[in-house]
């Protein structure tokens, strides 16, 4: 598995290189983070709001655009496509689940943005005065894992989403209404700890947050380990619900399956 | 022995009628009406390994429908498919390793990269280990001429190129059966004739089962002396490509080359005009006494030539259709049909 994981990353990366220019538009264009940071930091340059300042503000969402950068998903389009003009068609004659190839392609991309835009977004913290970030070793491998299980939440519930193609021709308008509710309970708007903390406690039930602003937190080392490892759970939980959820849509949606046009 | 095994197999798509119109669609969206399409409707068949099939029937017949439950595609709806002793919809990597569904229309290449690139991921994907590959990459390209083509980008190969690298990519991990659904639609007849060769040579090789569709006929009379013909997703006919000939037409064909140009009427008494302008002509005299007609024929006229042919299995197939198949009123959608050329003409088979 490990081989055609390896061989699945060559081709996908080939695929991207044969695209650099598109790529770079998309990496550029997912900056909403700095735009918001734009706004917070006019807000809090007069006095800070709940404890942020410009500074903290420059930490948040630089963070914020980080792990956004290293989270970006848009398989429910490839699938929305795939499955409605029977592109998966060729894809489920392989002795394989088409799943791999897409995650590879996710993967390949991730790298591509990890050489590319990331050194750019650790070279603007360097120079923003003020930043701090939790940097000791166990912070950073918590960091890790949380990102990495955003990437996985992202990327397994818009698949799901996706999947619906099988049943509807518009699943990628719930796509859309699963994107804004990102942008609101997943820490694009404003820094969940901002929000009123009946909101906050409420947002921390749904999946949003473990899909962004987790990651995001630990780095800033504003929530006690204790706190860090009962968020870690529920990130844990919301992966397995929506694996769970991809094997049942996955096999259900098979027989729905009417693979058109050839 | 037999290797694909096809019980009452059934297969309903659920479809919901849509008046045109923008009323219409406010219509279905308000209230859809859904009804039943009978894609195949209670099918059986066995084919024995190393058979090459031939599946003829008009558009909407229930062909491609079958090759797709056949190769795990589609749930049946009802009946029981047994392939290699596989279920196919279970999509066993077992089964998917033997087996190859190509379809004239749907491509598994990337465009943006040079074949080679997607044979390698087959490669890792069916663990086909590196000499068996090296192999079967070399034989393929022998037969097909790959060499120049494998290493130019997908998107900037003809047609007919194209078609080669997705035969070849289907066919590297010597796949025991193959499904065959219009491989050689849009091509140059050059390019028809060089597919059904490598199809058959591949058969000859590894004693391959195939199963074929094609709008074609030439194709299913230069590889398959089995033909099963289907129509509003029942089988009408299962058998000898021959046999059905001489049952469908009890006649043979005589072309004739007059010396002195003839009416239609003086030839008459010697059999069916079916064709006569000057000092050409072509007749139709039952199967059994073609023979004697020509014999007849050349003593009473003067010939420069005469030959007796079997009539073209196109015109007989369409006949077929066009006779006692085809229904006043063709329900929409999966069967439309809009005329008889289109379907099984003589142009298009």
């Amino acid at each position: 598995m490990i081989r055609k994981y390896w061989v699945l990353l060559k081709f996908n990366w080939q695929i991207l290189m044969e695209y650099r220019a598109g790529m770079v538009i998309w990496v550029i264009a997912n900056t909403m983070p700095l735009v918001m940071l734009a706004i917070w930091i006019s807000i809090s340059s007069s006095a800070p709001v709940a404890g942020y300042g410009p500074a903290e503000f420059a930490g948040y969402y630089l963070a914020l655009l980080l792990v956004r950068q290293l989270t970006t998903v848009w398989v429910a389009w490839e699938l929305d496509y795939d499955i409605r003009l029977g592109d998966l068609s060729p894809k489920l004659l392989r002795p394989i689940n088409p799943i791999h190839s897409h995650i590879a392609l996710h993967l390949a991309d991730k790298l591509f943005r990890l050489f590319t835009v990331v050194p750019l977004i650790l070279l603007a913290v360097f120079f923003v005065p003020g930043i701090s970030y939790q940097t000791d070793p166990l912070t950073l491998s918590l960091f890790l894992l949380s990102l990495i299980w955003a990437l996985a939440i992202r990327f397994m519930s818009q698949y799901c989403i996706g999947l619906l193609s099988f049943w509807v021709t518009q699943s990628l308008s719930l796509n859309e209404m699963w994107y804004a509710g990102m942008l609101m309970f997943g820490g694009v708007i404003a820094p969940l700890e901002l929000f009123p903390p009946f909101i906050a406690k409420w947002a921390a039930y749904l999946p949003f947050r473990y899909m962004l602003s987790l990651p995001v937190e630990i780095l800033l080392g504003r929530m006690p380990i204790g706190e860090v490892a009962r968020a870690l759970g529920q990130q844990a939980i919301w992966l397995i619900l929506w694996i769970g959820l991809f094997r049942l849509l996955w096999k259900t949606g098979l027989k729905h399956y009417s693979a058109v046009g050839a | 022995m037999t290797q694909i095994d096809v019980r009452d197999l059934k297969k309903y798509y659920q479809v919901h009628d849509k008046e045109a119109g923008f009323l219409g669609s406010l219509r279905s969206f308000v209230h859809r009406r859904y009804r039943d399409v009978k894609a195949v409707d209670g099918i059986r068949f066995q084919i024995d390994g190393g058979e090459m099939v031939g599946f003829l029937g008009p558009n909407g017949a229930g062909k491609t429908t079958t090759l797709k439950v056949l190769s795990g595609l589609l749930h049946p709806t009802e009946g029981r498919v047994r392939i290699l002793d596989f279920t196919p919809q279970e999509r066993k990597p077992l089964f998917l390793k033997q087996i190859t569904l190509i379809m004239g229309q749907k491509n598994q290449l990337n465009w943006d990269l040079p074949a080679m690139e997607s044979f390698i991921v087959n490669q890792a994907i069916y663990n086909i280990p590196a000499n068996e590959f090296r192999n079967s990459l070399a034989e393929l390209s022998d037969l097909l001429d790959l060499q120049p083509l494998i290493n130019k980008q997908v998107r900037k190969l003809s047609l007919g190129e194209r078609m080669k690298c997705e035969l070849a990519a289907a066919l590297l991990h010597r796949p025991k059966v193959l499904f065959l659904d219009e491989p050689t639609i849009g091509l140059d007849v050059t390019m028809q004739a060089r597919i059904r060769q490598f199809v058959a040579e591949y058969n000859a090789r590894y004693g391959a089962t195939v199963i074929l569709t094609s709008h074609y006929m030439a194709d299913v009379s230069a590889l398959c002396s089995r033909v099963i013909v289907i129509d509003m997703g029942r089988i009408i006919y299962d058998g000898n490509l021959r046999a059905m000939v001489e049952q469908l037409a009890p006649y043979k064909v005589l072309k004739l080359i007059l010396r002195k140009p003839l009416s239609c009427e003086a030839l008459a008494p010697y059999g069916q005009v079916s064709n006569c302008n000057g000092i050409k002509a072509t007749l139709r005299v039952p199967r059994e006494t073609a023979t004697e007609s020509a014999a007849r024929l050349l003593t009473a006229i003067e010939l420069d030539d005469v030959t007796i042919e079997e009539p073209p299995i196109e015109e007989i197939v369409s006949e077929m259709f066009s006779r006692g198949q085809v229904i006043p009123n063709p329900p929409p959608q999966k069967r439309e049909r809009r005329d008889d050329s289109q379907v099984l003409g003589t142009s298009k088979i």
